[in-house]
């Protein structure tokens, strides 16, 4: 019975043994040893097995041996996937779907140098249907149109931002993105350490005494879209209260998308009383608490909403990652309008769609596309650039938004743009 | 020995009177007055709206008390049964995401409603299994439950949903809505689901021969078995019931608030359900009791936000109130909890 | 058979043999995991033979990943021992990550007024500070059980919660003691930095941004080695164990249960917050400040590392590397493994596991019943008590 148990070890020993050397040292080299090395495992493991007739070892003997098949039939494709950073498979599938792609979007721009892009999340998905899926989507877009894979890393700790990005820096990546303004510190650590590394942040605003020849910020003015859809609300609104549900107080972006909000309903209100059918707007604005996750809070947001429309608030605008697009979906389907955040969330969130008035967009997607065009061109220049906002088509809504408010909303939105309105806003 | 038990069980059964209700009430009663005070307190203010200001506050305590009273009723079970359940949030976890997957995959919210308690169970099979035949240490197995049912949920969310980009939305449970005068109400299935079962456990623990032995074995195995009560049997029934109630209230998170999945969406309501069922004693009313106290300081702390905006300390207060009153309640300054005798301890036939 | 052998064997090849034993469960259920898991990614469509070497080459292929985990694994290594400490005791500490947060916000409280002193008074100041709340912090569910019994797994859940809603307003966006960005205060002074082993700057002009271990690190080992000879070479250790073993049989023979029960909380407590203090103080990836999301999951996960380690602080070491050597090498495994259609492997299996690696070693009657193994005749430890037994 003992020998068993020292069969059990030797086994421990030898894979322990195998997944160390293949760890260290060049990839190509010791995929063969691994191989070997798991095959002899599997070869003695079995023998022991049988002398006692142990069911579950054999069991433990099989998986090693067919997972050791797997390799060698896999080894020369693994390999080639990480000695070359971007898999030849990879690459060429996605020049398949590229001819399709970039027909159809309107991104006919010249790439240069192909390069190998890499994405780094915020705590968060790739599919959190708001700021990392379209920053991904551009790097996607970017992926297809130069024809190179491009892969990405999910945060899942606000302490391994650095150890993430530097994952890109040891696989020889070109460009960086890094989403959110809470990893602005370690991409401006990165930049610095790495000058000829590109960096793209997302939401990361840079200190105009402090630019980085090599790292753009791409910011937006949110105030700007929060100032339409809250004017949109004012108009909107029967009961005279409107309220938002919003990721946490302290990341800027969010205060100026609330700010504008807020402050577009008082505008509308002292220039446009007539468009107001209850006279005076009450705006209620509810941040996440800092505790826990702010962006990544659904349950928050849905039970936040359910509680302002108990209070009688008829129009909520929902924005910051999933805790947005819960406050979003609960007020679509307690049947009040909802107003969605970063994307036209018309698309992303299907179920809200009948109630959604329109969406504060900044077109993460193409300004991540678009400087990753740059950067193949080599025409990418540090320092800030400002992405567009703007606001959604109306959809389904269009009916019953009244023409008056519209033409206001066009001239709002022109005036914005040329400056003779001012949000007032000032979050950084 | 066991007729001895059983004795003292009638006789607790026997006494059953208005005094002893009220004393499994008690948290209700204050949750009650307090809310009392808010309403006379709002009705002075600007603006003000007392029926609705009431109804809206009654709506939101009852929402977020869901998953906590089901998860409390989760783990009266099992630990009435002499098996000590931390798992609960993990359970919980499991019954949100197996809800959401099924309801996303198929397209049916029912489905999703149905599956997820017997996820659940799945889960407490594991924790049954350890701590009942591996006699592996109950709290260890539970916390062992937590960590697996975090890393498992994530990873099938991102293997099912992540990358193939598939539709995540599984639908969402319908909710009763009516108006009291101008005042909306509002509640969903899986909260009535969870007051129905209250009454449906109050009844089985204590009104019923079942009940009775759940109780024996919690509070004296040996005697138990003594009296041809099958111990183990008993135990791993009970535990997976709880698992089934903590996936049941798992659903509350995914089909009835937010309509899909997100990773530890749960956000340590099993723990704050362990904390309710110890607050109420170990029974299925003061549980209920508990779990609508801690569901008040929610929602009435959602409720001043949209009230007077975001004021930050008074945020934090609200929000800490249940777990200091969790507290002092255990420190037995408002009367001792006392659990089942043999909880947590593994039974060993002779 | 074996009980045979066993007595005529020599004392020195027996000691071996226990060692074998002893380790050798652990690994065998470490063994399992990894096949498990190797199933597990089969079946999800990818190579465990490419996503294992990548994890092991992400958390250990080159000079600046084995530093980085080391770095990680620095707080795992107190807050394990902060668990275990409290376990030999027989108290389930799972406040772990609010001591935690406490004991981090006090030090950089303190950090970051002492501008004007040298280091070498500085940093043993700050640190002591964030000790001091951490101990504070645990002896509050210590005291509670002592006088009033009540039950520490539920105090100490409890208790975490409030030191999270504390800390979040007090760093919150109008919190008092908010800094310049979100959920964090302001730098400490650099006098009251914990240097890292190497040189952080020159490391990153040389591309690697990433070399975040400090002195905290040999103080862990160094601390774990101090809780060894406590526990086994000291009248106090004496007492600890035994009311940790049986709290009614301490009593008899004379041990002050209450006063041992809050001792072990409060150091217990203090472990945890000198965990805080040297993240605070020491993590360049921190920036030298406290951060709200510090200690993230810290409590349970050390938990599970304590019960890897099997409450052995000396073992303490190899096991919280091995919980940070996953989490280390999960990015490069997502990052290498990549299924069809260019889907990548989710970062997620790490802490399924992980959690693997907790049921196989903590039962590991299971692994004994999977291989047809000897049940050995000694009781398993029992390491917590119900609240059954609540005196």
């Amino acid at each position: 019975m003992r020998k068993l148990s020292y069969a059990g070890l030797l086994t421990v020993l030898s894979m322990l043994a195998a997944l160390l050397l293949t760890a260290c040292g060049d990839n190509t080299a010791t995929t063969a040893p691994v191989v070997t090395t798991a095959a002899a495992v599997a070869t003695t493991a079995p023998a022991a097995a049988a002398t006692t007739a142990a069911t579950a070892t054999t069991a433990a003997a099989a998986t090693t041996a067919a997972t050791a098949t797997t390799a060698a039939a896999t080894a020369t494709t693994a390999a080639a996937t990480t000695a070359a950073g971007t898999s030849a498979a990879a690459a060429t599938t996605a020049a398949a779907t590229a001819t399709t792609t970039a027909a159809g979007t309107t991104a006919a721009a010249s790439i240069g140098k192909k390069l190998k892009v890499g994405l780094v999340t915020d705590t968060g998905r790739v599919d959190d249907k708001s700021f990392n899926q379209s920053a991904w989507e551009g790097v996607q877009q970017y992926g297809q149109a130069a024809g190179v894979g491009v892969k990405y890393i999910e945060t899942k700790d606000q302490k391994d931002y650095a150890a993430n990005i530097k994952q890109f820096l040891d696989e020889k990546y070109d460009v960086i993105v890094t989403v959110g303004f809470l990893m602005a510190d370690a991409t401006v650590a990165a930049a610095k350490a790495n000058p000829n590394i590109l960096f793209v942040g997302v939401d990361q605003g840079q200190d105009p005494a402090n630019i980085l020849p090599n790292l753009v910020g791409l910011t937006f003015e949110e105030d700007k879209a929060g100032f339409a859809i809250g004017a949109l609300a004012a108009g909107m609104t029967q009961s005279g209260k409107i309220g938002a549900v919003v990721g946490t107080k302290s990341v800027p972006a969010v205060v100026r998308y609330a700010e504008g909000y807020k402050a577009g309903a008082a505008w509308l209100v002292a220039n446009h009383k007539d468009l107001v059918k209850p006279g005076s707007v009450n705006v209620t604005l509810t941040y996440h608490p800092d505790s826990g996750s702010p962006f990544n809070d659904p349950t928050w947001g849905a039970q936040q909403t359910q509680s302002l429309i108990q209070a009688g608030n008829d129009i909520i605008f929902g924005g910051g990652g999933a805790t947005g697009n819960g406050a979003v979906e609960a007020g679509a389907s307690a049947g009040i309008y909802v107003i969605g955040v970063d994307v036209d969330q018309y698309f992303t969130l299907p179920k809200a769609a009948p109630k959604l008035l329109s969406s504060a967009t900044k077109d993460i997607k193409n300004g991540v596309f678009q400087s990753l065009v740059q950067a193949s061109n080599g025409q990418l220049q540090g320092g800030n650039a400002i992405g567009p906002t703007g606001l959604a088509p109306f959809h389904d809504t269009d009916s019953a938004i009244p023409a008056a408010l519209k033409t206001v909303l066009t001239q709002l939105q022109a005036g914005l743009k040329d400056g003779t309105i001012k949000t007032g806003v000032t979050a950084s | 020995m066991a007729q001895a038990l059983v004795d003292r069980e009638e006789k607790i059964d026997s006494t059953r009177s208005v005094r002893q209700y009220l004393r499994h009430t008690r948290w209700p009663l204050v949750a009650l007055a307090l809310l009392v005070l808010i309403f006379i307190w709002r009705s002075f203010g600007e603006n003000s709206q007392p029926l609705i200001d009431l109804v809206s506050i009654i709506t939101l305590t009852l929402s977020f008390a869901t998953p906590i009273t089901l998860g409390a009723l989760s783990g009266t079970f099992s630990e009435r049964s002499g098996v000590v359940n931390i798992g609960i949030e993990g359970m919980m976890l499991t019954g949100a995401f197996f809800g959401a997957m099924v309801g996303a995959l198929t397209g049916n919210v029912w489905l999703g409603l149905i599956i997820a308690p017997f996820s659940g169970i799945g889960v407490a099979l594991i924790h049954a299994v350890l701590s009942i035949y591996f006699r592996v240490d109950q709290i260890i197995s539970g916390t062992v439950i937590n960590i697996f049912a975090f890393g498992l949920t994530a990873y099938l969310y991102s293997l099912v949903f992540t990358s193939s980009r598939r539709n995540t939305d599984s639908g969402k449970l319908p909710s009763i809505e009516f108006k009291i005068g101008l005042a909306p109400f509002q509640i969903g299935l899986v909260s009535i689901l969870a007051i129905v079962l209250i009454f449906v456990a109050h009844y089985i623990i204590f009104y019923t021969t079942w009940g009775l032995r759940t109780r024996a074995v919690g509070e004296n195995p040996r005697a138990a078995d003594t009296a041809g009560v099958n111990v183990f049997k008993m135990r791993y029934i009970n535990v997976l019931i709880s698992g089934f109630l903590a996936g049941l209230g798992g659903t509350y998170f995914s089909l009835q608030v937010v309509g899909y999945f997100k990773e530890g969406m749960t956000n340590g309501s099993g723990f704050i359900a362990l904390a309710a069922m110890i607050f109420g004693k170990w029974t299925p009313l003061g549980a209920w009791g508990a779990a609508l106290l801690f569901g008040f300081c929610q929602g009435l702390d959602s409720a001043l936000q949209s009230w007077y905006g975001q004021i930050a300390w008074l945020h934090t207060i609200t929000q800490a109130l249940p777990y200091v009153v969790t507290i002092v309640v255990l420190t037995g300054f408002v009367g001792r909890s006392r659990p089942p005798a043999a909880v947590g301890v593994p039974y060993v036939k002779q | 058979m074996t009980v045979a052998t066993a007595s005529s064997e020599n004392p020195a090849l027996r000691w071996l043999r226990m060692a074998a034993r002893q380790l050798g469960l652990p690994l065998l259920g470490i063994f399992t995991a990894l096949v498990v898991g190797a199933v597990v990614i089969l079946i999800s469509g990818f190579n465990p033979l490419v996503a294992y070497p990548s994890l092991l080459k992400g958390a250990f292929g080159s000079a600046s990943r084995v530093n980085n985990t080391l770095a990680a694994t620095t707080p795992y290594i107190f807050t394990t021992l902060a668990v275990i400490f409290a376990f030999q005791a027989g108290l389930f500490n799972i406040g772990a990550e609010g001591q935690l947060k406490i004991g981090a916000l006090v030090s950089a409280v303190v950090g970051i007024n002492l501008g004007g002193v040298p280091p070498l008074a500085a940093v043993p100041i700050a640190l002591v500070a964030g000790c001091l709340g951490g101990a504070v912090w645990g002896a509050i569910p210590g005291a509670l059980k002592a006088f009033a019994g009540a039950h520490e797994v539920i105090t100490t859940i409890m208790l975490n919660y409030i030191a999270s809603f504390i800390t979040g307003f007090l760093v919150g966006a109008d919190g008092p003691l908010r800094g310049k960005n979100m959920q964090t205060t302001a730098p400490i002074s650099k006098s009251s930095h914990v240097p890292t082993i190497f040189d952080y700057d020159s490391a990153a002009s040389a591309g690697s941004t990433n070399t975040p271990l400090h002195w905290g690190f040999i103080v862990a080992i160094i601390v774990a080695v101090i809780l060894y000879w406590i526990l086994w070479k000291t009248p106090l250790g004496f007492e600890i164990r035994t009311v940790g073993l049986n709290p009614s049989a301490a009593r008899y023979a004379g041990i002050n249960v209450a006063r041992i029960t809050i001792i072990a909380m409060a150091v217990s407590g203090l472990l945890a917050g000198m965990s805080g203090a040297f993240e605070v103080m020491g993590n360049p990836n921190y920036n030298y400040q406290y951060s709200d999301s510090l200690g993230a999951n810290y409590g349970f996960n050390s938990i599970a590392i304590a019960l890897l380690a099997k409450n052995n602080p000396i073992a303490a070491i190899p096991a919280a590397l091995l919980f940070a050597a996953l989490q280390s090498g999960a990015s490069q495994m997502q990052f290498d493994t990549v299924g069809a259609n260019g889907t990548q492997l989710p970062g997620d299996l790490i802490a399924m596991i992980q959690a693997l690696v907790i049921i196989f070693v903590a039962a590991d009657q299971i692994l004994r019943w999977l291989y047809r193994m000897r049940n050995k005749q000694s009781a398993q430890v029992v390491l917590s008590r119900g609240w059954g037994k609540t005196e």
